[in-house]
């Protein structure tokens, strides 16, 4: 308790010689990274294989801020028609072609890497940091600050800590490392190839994550197309829209 | 394709008018995939001397090939922006086996290789025809409920019980569904079904009609034992199986109301179902000369009331839940016997004794008198109550407690005759509405390229049975995902327990080893 104390009086200190406190850097990320109203993505999830081919998944994702995300998979054929519904944390869905239904999914789901890959559904449904962390410290370079994070009190995330580089001009992150409580990376996440529409929205080329739990295995998403605030009706989130899958 | 495609594009701008080419998205797909299977320990189905149905080839053996099959299937989506689609789904499936019933036989094709068409999809939906409101007409399949599998909510369409291994699907079936979303998730579902389809059986199913040694389907045990008398006396030589099809009038359409929403974060919905069971149930049998029993069956019409609500239990990591329940009140069925082996066409019917009304005597042609009663008019119960977890990336459990089976039907007893019994032999019975555990777990390993799967229902003994005896089935698979789209498949579908149990009866089916073959395109 001391030395979170000690630690409060120190950081606005630093920030006053450095510029912004970690938690302003944190706020500012937050912010910048949802600095739109709704946003749809056409992408390609590749996962690598062992003999360095990948497997890939076409998909669009929807997505109005703050929580809401549309997933519908076009590619390849034994997953076209597929979809995933995320209302907010603790409602979601998954339609299945096949069936013909939609069906409620426990969030233990979060459990489960994304079709396979080294993304979880943490990883795809994260659009905040200060949701679920708060700064721990703070270190920069010339291009970047580096966030150290740690978990919010009473949360028991699969990643205790939070290592995560923000560009000093876009707020963006470009790369994370994610570490266990005794701070062993487990995994690393790099965003690169930013683009900027010119209206206040940047967006990553690629999202790419190494595992270094599975012998450093690499899973990427690979964005082709970005359109924001195009005005996506609410009832594209739906479980009605899920099932129309268009 | 190309030119496929120009047919396609051609067609929807002369039928919609207004509708141009270049609106017209079409996405085309399917899957092409073989299926073999071999039968372990079964009965012979149709026994030795009967007449196999088509293909003639394919008799279940008791150690033999039970399946041979090819499919190519192709799903074909046409939509104009978001306020049109049209959709056709359709398998085209080798049966592997041939049908040279005679020496002509062996010249056509058709007979030497035959094929089946089915279509699964043939519908068009028209999104907010008026406001709010969408309009799916054609074959569709429309499914009711929260549970895995076991949804006794969803009765609109009748089950396809053809193959195990695809447990729980539906068959598609001509229907009018009006959707009506006034806000956020609560929906409002109106289905009219206008011609009933029966389920289809597993080629098991006739065994249970067959069978010279099951004891009479009624449900008082003095009519059962005296039915059971007669069948000891003058055994059956020969039964035929005739069906009583539900006549295509406006009185037999099959209509469903469905009112779904979230309440406290829990998804949960209240239905209504008017329409016919989908398995048949015997309703007549008439002793000739000779040996020989003609039986009739028929779908009994029933009302359901369900309700159904499922979510996640976020105290719990996030488990997720769900309970399904309906009440069904049923058609009552009776059992006709009528006698005309002495050249008459006497009915055969029963009044209880004056000493003991649980006893009846025997009446011969007074149609008045009391019939044996298949399906009690008594309304019954089915639940289904489940929970699933994934523990991490690799493991995924799924639990499910289910009272009433898919295939059970009426209040009641169901009865079999014990092992190397002749007919009116001693008999076992045990509460038509069972209890069952149905658990599994997927292990996904290497990105999920390889699947081992093992689910298995086990049947719990109700407190009150006389002789209790074990009975499961357990489904044991490998996949393994070679490539994108790409599956092959290794395992087995066991039933276990003697031929007095659920499972373990013949008519239910026997142990299969299958490989499959799967690309989806």
């Amino acid at each position: 308790m001391r030395s979170t104390i000690a630690l409060a009086i120190l950081l606005p200190a630093v920030a006053l010689a450095d510029g912004p406190s970690p938690a302003e850097v944190l706020q500012k990320t937050d912010k910048a990274m949802n600095a739109f109203k709704d946003g749809m993505f056409e992408s390609k999830l590749r996962v690598k294989q062992n003999d360095g081919s990948y497997r890939e998944y076409a998909f669009t994702t929807y997505q109005k801020v703050p929580e809401k995300r549309l997933v519908r998979f076009s590619s390849p054929g034994d997953v076209r028609g597929m979809g995933f519904l995320v209302e907010n944390k603790e409602t979601m869905y998954v339609f299945l072609p096949g069936f013909q239904r939609v069906r409620r999914m426990g969030t233990h789901v979060k459990n489960q890497t994304f079709m396979g890959s080294d993304f979880s559904f943490d990883d795809m449904s994260q659009t905040t940091f200060g949701a679920t962390y708060e700064p721990k410290g703070m270190s920069q370079d010339d291009k970047h600050y580096v966030l150290e994070l740690k978990q919010k009190a009473g949360l028991d995330l699969e990643f205790p800590n939070l290592k995560v580089w923000i560009d000093k001009s876009s707020f963006h992150p470009t790369k994370q490392e994610f570490m266990d409580a005794s701070g062993k990376k487990l995994k690393t996440q790099i965003r690169d190839g930013y683009t900027y529409d010119g209206k206040g929205h940047h967006q990553p080329g690629r999202v790419l994550v190494i595992d270094h739990r599975r012998n450093d295995h690499e899973s990427e998403i690979v964005f082709s197309s970005a359109k924001f605030d195009s005005g996506l009706p609410d009832d594209l989130f739906t479980q009605r829209s899920l099932i129309r899958g268009n | 394709m190309r030119r496929f495609q120009g047919v396609v594009l051609a067609l929807a701008v002369l039928a919609g008018g207004r509708a141009h080419a270049d609106m017209v998205d079409i996405k085309f797909g399917g899957l092409i995939s073989s299926d073999i299977r071999y039968r372990l320990a079964g009965a012979t189905i149709p026994a030795e001397g009967l007449v196999v149905p088509f293909p003639s080839q394919q008799r279940l053996l008791p150690y033999g090939f039970s399946r041979n099959e090819n499919t190519i299937k192709a799903q074909l989506s046409l939509s104009i922006a978001s306020k049109v689609k049209a959709v056709a789904d359709v398998d085209f499936v080798w049966y592997g086996f041939s049908d040279l019933r005679d020496i002509d036989s062996a010249t056509l094709q058709e007979r030497v290789d035959p094929y089946r068409l089915e279509a699964n999809a043939a519908y068009v939906d028209v999104y907010r025809i008026i406001p709010k409101v969408d309009l799916r007409i054609g074959r569709q399949v429309v499914v009711w409920g929260t549970a895995d599998k076991f949804s006794p909510t969803n009765n609109l369409n009748t089950l396809d019980l053809s193959d195990p291994l695809l447990f729980g699907r539906a068959l598609a079936n001509n229907m009018v569904r009006l959707d009506f979303n006034p806000w956020g998730d609560i929906i409002l579902t109106a289905v009219w079904v206008p011609i009933f389809r029966p389920a289809r059986l597993p080629r098991t199913a006739p065994f249970a009609l067959s069978d010279l040694s099951r004891p009479a389907p009624v449900q008082e045990d003095s009519i059962r034992e005296i039915l059971g008398t007669f069948a000891a006396a003058m055994p059956p030589t020969t039964i035929n199986v005739a069906t009583m099809q539900p006549p295509p009038s406006i009185d037999n359409s099959q209509v469903g109301v469905r009112l779904a929403g979230r309440l406290l974060n829990q998804d949960v919905s209240l239905s209504y179902y008017h329409g016919r069971w989908g398995l048949p149930v015997p309703a007549f049998t008439t002793n000739k000369p000779g040996g020989v029993v003609d039986v009739a069956v028929m779908w009994p019409k029933m009302d359901v009331v369900g309700l159904d609500l499922a979510g996640s239990i976020e105290k719990l990591g996030g488990l997720g839940y769900w309970v399904e329940a309906a009440v069904f009140f049923p058609q009552m069925v009776t059992y006709g016997v009528y006698n005309d082996a002495f050249g008459g066409h006497d009915p055969i019917t029963f009044v209880p004794r004056m000493d003991d009304p649980s006893r009846y005597t025997v009446k011969i042609g007074e149609p008045e008198a009391q019939r044996g009663t298949v399906i009690p008019s008594e309304p019954f119960f089915k639940l289904t109550a489940g929970i699933d977890y994934s523990w991490n990336k690799y493991l995924y459990t799924n639990l499910q407690y289910v009272h009433g089976f898919i295939d059970e039907f009426g209040a009641g007893k169901e009865c079999y005759a014990l092992p190397g019994e002749l007919p009116g032999g001693h008999t076992r019975c045990e509460r038509r509405i069972g209890d069952y555990l149905v658990l599994g777990s997927d292990i996904k390993l290497f990105s999920d390229q390889l699947m081992i799967r093992i689910f298995g229902a086990f049947k719990i003994p109700h407190h009150d049975e006389l002789d209790p005896r074990f009975t499961a089935v357990l489904f044991p698979q490998i996949a393994w995902a070679v490539w994108d789209a790409t599956e092959l498949s290794l395992g087995a579908f066991v039933f276990l327990g003697d031929r007095a149990t659920k499972f373990g009866y013949p008519a239910a089916g026997a142990t299969e080893l299958f490989l499959k073959a799967k690309f989806t395109y």
